[in-house]
């Protein structure tokens, strides 16, 4: 422990000021905190620091914190409030909510939810899923690793037993080859579930091999044994000639895709569909297959039930043509589904990738063998996968590439962890939490399966551009209130200058808001409630890295702000569901959670963190299923390269290349208007927020005072741009304002935009407006069919100067007012 | 002019290039310890102070691209010229290699004929900042008073590093962590910025492996990306 001042104590808390995951030390002095420094025995982060934790104290004792609960006295949007007392904020609120679940019923209330304590999230989905029966929730999960990563999991390599954790973490510590796809890692400092930076650097001091795939050149590039430079929206096209390279130069491992996958199941050519068993016998299970057995020449039956096959001594074909006689008599052709995998292949060349991706045929060829042949490898995905309208079949590619190399759930690989006996609370999590009857089908999913489907995620949420559309239009029921905890959508959300401003505004009857600091979106609350910051309350989570963490409270909440967990204990009770919610304290709640590990809150705050238990290989020894039968939780218990479900739900079953919505392939009438490439997100120009969150913190604010673009320096200098110049850049949807970081780093096609600004230095609304990444974006461009992931990047945009910033914005460099 | 006599320690950092990653980590966490002043809520342009920079170097065309950082603040010089160039003795080289600036003695030489600071331009590094807020010079402290308080302690940017890429020592001490990592990395692959002007500066760097020098080690080919208020480093 550091020697302090005197009277100044040093608490050990993990940190939830991104996604979490680094054990920091808060020096606090007369119940204030004074300092933050990173815990040398914190196991990822190792003593460091990242810039939020270090201006945290900035952020807690800011002048933009909400104090006191308030009600609005003005119009929608004025800014006009009026302090109220908490009892009397949660009688209204609990007396509205009342009003409208029973007169509209439950899914006439909506709520949503932001990143930034997303552990508080799963009381909250607790409490309006059972108190309120609304199936409608909204988050960003369509654009975010919940909604599409798991995804490509649930179908490919099945569902976790409960509970989950977060799906496919990977193992940097233990990996001899970290691929970044789409993830700068590094430029994400240490947020993203644990201290990635400085995971990465030790991970090259141990000589481990870095693989960057970005259109920017980014802080993981400029480390990297092999950076590809793709052009943005085409890395299906790069992981499928991965797999080429891989799968035809031998360099699979074979006994896992032989042993394990579903490769040698047939596939009728008549109707390119999975061979089921109802299609051979008549009543047959249709989620039973069939493969060739090469020993008795004849087909064999695969029992999904037993996760066997129907015969003993079976050797199945991996490969080949088969007459397979159907129930009805009819003989048809069937191939192994490896043949089809490996026919969908066979164009995939790295020279044919390259002319897509723009990525040179040989460092394609060259990065895939060191993926393949570099043991163990992980693949860190970004979000870049999570935000374009191929989600799935991206992220199936992807997953693919793990398990074809051996490198799934494997040490060094790409693990998925168990989190035994931590009890998670969620929906469905114990017995009476959960939907009404009749509520879920209720939900609105935009006809996305992965919105709509239990089997095919772990938590179905609304597809929230259809919630806000539907607020707006009142069709096909109407939507009157919405409860929001951190959440941002005006800042947050694709193209909040449609329906979700109208919603706010004028539609919804009834807004409440728990939140941190004023921001765009709380504005149009008509109650408002202050909630704490992660280091005012205690808290345990098993959703970030590879283990429990625990956040001990380091001081009390300032103001009247108190935690989420408060708010929905005296919501429970006051609406007479004060049986789901028994717990009086966050302690005693924690304690529960904790409570069949073995351990207390308390005894685990001396780490604040223990890990998951090491178990490698869960497939083979029955942990992956809930029969414990050696296999995956599946379909058909195998590891799915051949999607049984997504085929079922109508979706490629196989990842298959398409071009982004917008390119130049499919619009070059839009792309003479339009000559650039707009991605948005990237955390490449000096990224030290989180989200939409802390623009107002000095410190942070000082890192990047302003939105940015980065453009190539050619590029810049077309369009008559210099650094630091204000520049509009326009989609066909919006255009919207940045300040111009002109570089060599970025493809000269390509510009990069900072993505949920806003100005809060400006009067209300921020500016929200101004520098919105998000109304150059339109979900009704087209979405992901299986996610509805929308095209978030990739898009069609131009770019030219603006005649200075935004009004009232000051930049001292380029003058205006 | 005094010259100072070497000391017999000298605490500095060594900066791993091949670790860095322009994170800027290192000045923020200088920012905090130090208190130093941000800029004001409304205003967020006008630029806080910062003892500290990061400074990116980047060399080649897309694709063929380097990039490399710098930390950069007071290098606590052996032959400090900043220490001479004050008329007020604010200035002074601690035993210990320390170079520190007296609280009470600079007045940011308002009383001067010229009024002009003297130290700011004496120092070739650009590390020592006018704080209008006190009406004085600072610099980088390499942290004295926690080293003070706790020999086993380490400056604050050291401690906060993502990359872990800096080390604290004394490069006298042929056992200090710094001497040991120079020794590893050879001492041909450790440089100091500007060696032309012979003052000693105690914070040292690797260079990354494969890149020469003098790709890396000119202030004039680097961009500033956080710290420092002005460019003042040329
Ligand atoms: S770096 Fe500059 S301020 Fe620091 S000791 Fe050397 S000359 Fe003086
Ligand atoms: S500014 Fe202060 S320290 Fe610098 S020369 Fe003048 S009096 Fe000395
Ligand atoms: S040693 Fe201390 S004073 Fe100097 S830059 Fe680092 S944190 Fe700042
Ligand atoms: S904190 Fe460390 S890694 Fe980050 S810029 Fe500073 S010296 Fe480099």
């Amino acid at each position: 422990m550091p020697k302090t001042e005197t009277g100044t104590k040093v608490l050990k808390t993990a940190c939830y000021l991104c996604h979490g995951g680094c054990i920091l030390l808060a020096h606090v002095k007369d119940g204030k905190l004074i300092k933050m420094e990173g815990d040398p025995d914190g196991p990822h982060n190792r003593g460091s620091i990242c810039e939020k934790g270090n201006a945290a104290i900035q952020y807690i004792y800011g002048p933009h914190r909400l104090k006191y609960p308030m009600k609005r006295v003005g119009k929608r949007g004025e800014n006009k409030w009026q302090r109220i007392s908490w009892d009397e904020a949660l009688d209204t609120i609990a007396e509205k909510l009342t009003y409208y679940r029973d007169k509209f019923g439950g899914e006439s209330i909506v709520y949503g939810w932001g990143t930034g304590r997303v552990i508080d999230n799963i009381p909250f989905k607790e409490f309006f899923g059972t108190v309120i029966g609304t199936p409608n929730g909204i988050g960003i999960g369509h654009l975010c690793l919940t909604k599409t990563r798991m995804p490509a999991m649930t179908v490919t390599t099945g569902k976790m037993p409960p509970p989950p954790g977060f799906a496919i973490n990977r193992d940097f510590e233990k990996a001899n080859c970290i691929v970044g796809w789409g993830d700068t890692i590094i430029d994400s400092r240490n947020d993203f579930m644990g201290a990635g930076g400085t995971r990465i650097a030790d991970a090259l001091r141990r000589g481990c091999k870095l693989i960057a795939i970005d259109p920017v050149y980014t802080r993981l590039a400029q480390k990297s044994s092999i950076w590809l430079p793709i052009r943005p929206g085409t890395d299906i096209a790069l992981a499928l000639a991965w797999q080429h390279v891989i799968i035809f130069e031998g360099l699979y491992d074979r006994e896992f895709v032989e042993k394990w996958t579903n490769a040698p199941f047939l596939v009728r050519m008549d109707t390119r569909n999975i061979l089921r068993r109802s299609d051979v016998e008549k009543g047959g299970n249709p989620d039973h297959f069939v493969a060739w057995d090469t020993i008795s020449r004849a087909p064999v039956i695969w029992n999904s039930t037993e996760v066997a096959y129907e015969k003993p001594n079976v050797k199945p074909a991996m490969s080949g043509t088969y007459d397979v006689k159907l129930a009805d008599g009819k003989v048809i052709k069937c191939r192994t589904a490896w043949d089809v995998i490996k026919e969908n292949l066979k164009e995939w060349t790295p020279e044919k990738a390259s002319e897509v991706t723009w990525i040179p045929a040989e460092k394609i060829r060259e990065s895939a063998i060191m993926y393949a042949t570099t043991k163990p490898a992980c693949i860190e995905w970004g979000v870049a996968m999570s935000q374009c309208a191929r989600s799935t079949a991206i992220n199936q590619a992807i997953l693919q590439l793990e398990c074809i190399t051996g490198n799934f759930d494997v040490r060094g690989g790409n693990a998925c962890w168990l989190f035994p006996k931590f009890r998670n609370v969620g929906l469905g999590s114990r017995p009476g939490i959960g939907l009404p009857r009749g509520q879920a089908e209720k939900r609105v999913t935009g006809g996305f399966p992965f919105s709509s489907e239990q089997e095919l995620t772990i938590a179905p949420s609304a597809w929230q551009p259809g919630v806000w559309k539907q607020i707006v239009t009142g069709k096909p029921y109407p939507i009157k209130v919405y409860f929001a905890c951190d959440s941002n959508p005006l800042v947050g959300h694709e193209k909040p200058d449609r329906y979700i401003i109208q919603a706010l505004r004028d539609k919804l009857e009834f807004i409440v808001w728990a939140d941190i600091t004023m921001t765009p979106s709380t504005q149009y609350a008509d109650i408002l409630l202050p909630s704490c910051t992660p280091l005012e309350r205690d808290w345990v989570s098993n959703s970030m890295e590879a283990g429990v963490f625990a956040g001990q409270k380091v001081i009390e909440p300032v103001y009247e702000s108190k935690p989420d967990f408060f708010i929905y204990r005296e919501l429970t009770h006051r609406m007479g569901r004060g049986d789901i919610w028994p717990w009086k304290t966050e302690e005693e709640w924690c304690d529960w959670q904790l409570e069949e590990m073995g351990i207390t809150f308390r005894e685990l705050t001396k780490t604040c963190f223990t890990p998951s238990p090491e178990d490698w290989k869960k497939y083979e020894t029955g942990l992956f299923r809930k029969d414990k039968k050696p296999g995956f939780q599946t379909t058909s218990g195998k590891c799915e390269l051949y999607s049984s479900v997504l085929e079922k739900y109508g979706i490629a079953p196989i990842p298959l290349f398409s071009y982004p919505l917008q390119s130049y392939e499919k619009n070059p009438e839009l792309a003479r208007d339009y000559p650039l490439i707009l991605i948005t997100g990237s955390r490449e120009v000096n990224y030290p927020f989180f989200h939409s969150q802390y623009r107002q913190v000095p410190r942070l604010r000082e890192m990047q005072p302003f939105p940015m673009v980065m453009i190539h320096s050619d590029t810049a200098a077309q369009n008559g741009i210099k650094d630091g110049d204000w520049v509009w850049v326009q989609s066909k949807f919006g255009k919207s304002r940045f300040k111009a970081d002109v570089t060599p780093r970025i493809m000269p096609r390509v510009v990069s935009v900072t993505h949920s600004w806003w100005y809060p230095e400006l009067p209300p609304p921020y500016g929200v407006f101004e520098s919105s990444c998000n109304i150059l974006v339109d979900p009704e461009l087209g979405a992901d069919p299986g996610t509805g992931t929308t095209e978030l990047r990739g898009i069609l945009c131009k770019v030219y100067k603006a005649e200075g910033p935004p009004p009232g914005v000051v930049d001292k460099e380029q003058g205006g007012a | 002019m005094t010259k100072t006599a070497n000391s017999a320690k000298q605490y500095g950092i060594l900066v791993d290039m091949d670790y860095c990653l322009g994170c800027g980590i290192c000045v923020i966490a200088c920012k905090q310890e130090n208190n130093l002043p941000p800029f004001t809520d409304d205003e967020p342009t006008a630029g806080g102070h910062a003892w500290n920079q990061v400074l990116s170097i980047t060399n080649g065309k897309y694709p063929d691209l380097s990039r490399h950082y710098l930390p950069v603040h007071c290098m606590h010089c052996e032959e400090p010229p900043c220490l001479p160039a004050c008329p007020k003795d604010a200035i002074y080289k601690r035993e210990d290699g320390f170079v520190l600036i007296a609280k009470g003695k600079c007045n940011a030489c308002v009383d001067q004929p010229d009024g002009v600071m003297k130290c700011v331009p004496a120092c070739p590094y650009g590390a020592i900042q006018f704080n209008e807020q006190k009406g004085v010079v600072e610099a980088c402290t390499l942290c004295v008073h926690r080293i003070d308080a706790d020999p086993k302690a380490q400056p604050a940017c050291v401690r906060a590093c993502i990359g872990r890429c800096l080390s604290f020592g004394d490069f006298n001490d042929p056992n200090s962590a710094v001497s040991n990592k120079t020794k590893l990395a050879g001492k041909e692959n450790v440089f100091v910025l500007k060696p032309e002007k012979n003052i000693g500066p105690a914070i040292k760097y690797i260079k990354p492996k494969g890149v020469s020098v003098d790709k890396v080690a000119r202030l004039d080919l680097s961009e500033k990306m956080y710290g420092f208020k002005k460019q003042s480093h040329v």
